[in-house]
């Protein structure tokens, strides 16, 4: 049996193009003269006639001819700093969702999240604009009547209450750009052909508010959100439904694996669209990097 | 019959173009084929000149390939390329789907990279807590201080509104006396003098001149008295010593 490393070596060789004049270079030691020009042509050595190309008397970078230079025209404002980096939240209002639920355009069904929201195509975001999922607002709080299993990733507690009230159920869940790019389009993610990725935990300053019971945190404890519940109910002044005797208990109640990103499915698994297939992986170096997080 | 040889001799000449346009052509070079159906073909220029008949749109071959959904015939395929083709075509592609997950050592040198990272979940909620806390003292520390600091207040505006006090009544000490010398002046000169005017200056200089003479004359009489009266005090007799003797 030949080594892995010849085999590996005869399989590239194999599998590279024929070697020809386009796709060869020279070592890195190999040193070239300067090509000296003699005759007429070298009189002004390429720098061409008379001005600054020739007398390397350039303007400085930046200057604009005595116009105010782009870089003086804008002031440095050191307040601004960070702001180019924070997270966005794009927002979308409970009134917004309402319409979407009386249109048909998001099954209520089934348990809804940011994938629901995006493919009614009414909501897009963008992962290079450092946008990282949905921020549902407070308009028509007053006018949300759906029982709906909602995983949103910023709210208010306004909006955690009018989803309780009418019965449904609402958690705040972080997914970091690699896991917001399959969620926004989970068809071109397939036809890459990419595993789906484990969600990683959120940064230090999000921790907080996802472990938070206060805003329905996925990381929170499940009691300190029932007790939550309650005091929300106490504080906004409705009557709390029961949710151990609903038809709906057990759509209510489903929820993500904090590494899940898609319901149904598991990180590390491939689906095939062509083969209509789903390919996961049996190797045990595998399983573990896909179902653990540090 | 001597037209039929001829005209194998011109599919023999178009065969390496592959595009065979006349369905007559098509139908005359099927009565030569050498193969029968059910047969195994073990010639691969057999095989190829098979597929280029089957392929009636006369499309070249890779296209045909894409269009019935099979592996394209490619010269060089690199991992990324061939990741893609699994995806499109799924195991018609031929391709391991192994490829499509990370190698091994790429899988453990990110594993690793995660543990290095990032650190245990127990540990980052303590630190939130201990943030919390420390924060939750820092306001209290900075309201006992503000506490501290309000109980000396009535003290300091106390001592501020004294010291603006003094101030006040120095300056208007200064002023007054800038105001008599004036109108000692005006009566000297006969005129409202200006108070920067040097014959004003010069007759202020003269009087403190004259005023520290004063004084300085005042303290040696002083003193001199002084003196005097422990000189006389010494020579006299003293009561008890009269009638000691």
């Amino acid at each position: 049996m030949a080594s892995k490393v010849t085999e590996r070596a005869l399989n590239l060789v194999k599998s590279m193009p024929r070697v020809g004049l386009g796709n060869i270079k020279d070592l890195p030691t190999a040193t070239y003269k300067k090509q000296v020009n003699r005759g007429r042509r070298q009189k002004k050595k390429g720098r061409g006639d008379k001005g600054q190309g020739s007398r390397n008397t350039w303007d400085p970078l930046g200057y604009e001819g005595g116009q105010r230079p782009l870089i003086d025209s804008v002031p440095s404002e050191k307040y601004y700093g960070q702001y180019a980096i924070r997270r966005q939240y794009p927002p979308i209002s409970l009134l917004e969702l309402q319409r979407m639920i009386d249109l048909d355009r998001v099954d209520v069904t089934k348990p809804v999240d940011i994938v629901s929201i995006c493919n009614t195509g009414l909501f897009k975001f963008e992962v290079a604009k450092n946008h990282f999922g949905v921020n549902i607002t407070e308009e028509g709080c007053d006018v949300f009547a759906a029982k709906i299993n909602l995983e949103i990733q910023w709210t208010s507690e306004l909006v955690i209450a009018a989803v309780e009230k009418s019965g449904g159920t609402i958690t705040t869940r972080y997914y970091d750009p690699q896991c917001l790019a399959a969620l926004f389009n989970p068809l071109a993610h397939f036809k890459k052909g990419l595993p789906i990725p484990k969600c990683k935990l959120p940064p230090q300053d999000a921790l907080a508010y996802y472990s938070d019971p206060e805003f329905r945190g996925y990381l929170a404890d499940p009691e300190k959100i029932l007790l939550a519940r309650e005091k929300l109910a106490q504080k906004y002044g409705y009557k709390l439904p029961d949710l151990g005797a609903d038809p709906v208990k057990d759509l209510l109640l489903m929820r993500k694996d904090p590494l899940q990103i898609f319901y149904g499915l598991e990180p590390g698994w491939i689906v095939n669209l062509k083969d209509r297939c789903i390919l996961k992986p049996k190797d045990e170096d595998y399983l573990r990097y896909y179902y653990n997080v540090h | 019959m001597a037209s039929l040889p001829s005209l194998t001799l011109k599919l023999i000449a178009r065969r390496s173009q592959s595009s065979l346009r006349c369905g007559l052509i098509t139908r005359l070079s099927r009565s030569y084929t050498t193969a029968r159906e059910g047969t195994q073909i073990s010639d691969e220029e057999e095989q190829s000149r098979i597929n280029n008949l089957r392929n009636a749109s006369g499309l070249p071959e890779n296209l045909y390939k894409i269009y019935h959904g099979q592996a394209p015939n490619l010269s060089y395929k690199d991992l990324h390329k061939r990741k893609m083709l699994y995806a499109q075509l799924g195991a018609a592609s031929g391709e391991d789907p192994r490829i499509l997950w990370p190698s091994r050592a790429k899988l453990l040198d990110m594993e690793q990279e995660e543990i290095e990272e990032g650190s245990p979940l127990a540990e980052r909620f303590a630190r939130i807590q201990a943030e919390k806390v420390e924060a939750e003292k820092a306001k209290l520390e900075r309201r006992n201080i503000i506490a501290k600091n309000m109980q000396q207040m009535p003290k300091l505006i106390a001592e501020y509104k004294k010291k603006q006090a003094n101030i006040e009544a120095a300056a208007k000490e200064r002023a007054a006396k800038k105001e008599i010398l004036l109108q000692e002046a005006r009566d000297v000169f006969g005129y409202k003098v200006q108070a920067h005017d040097p014959k004003f200056l010069q007759m202020t200089e003269e009087k403190e001149l004259l005023e520290k003479a004063e004084k300085k004359k005042q303290k040696k009489e002083a003193k001199l008295k002084k003196s005097e009266q422990w000189h006389k005090q010494l020579s006299e007799p003293t009561p008890q010593d009269s009638t000691q003797t």
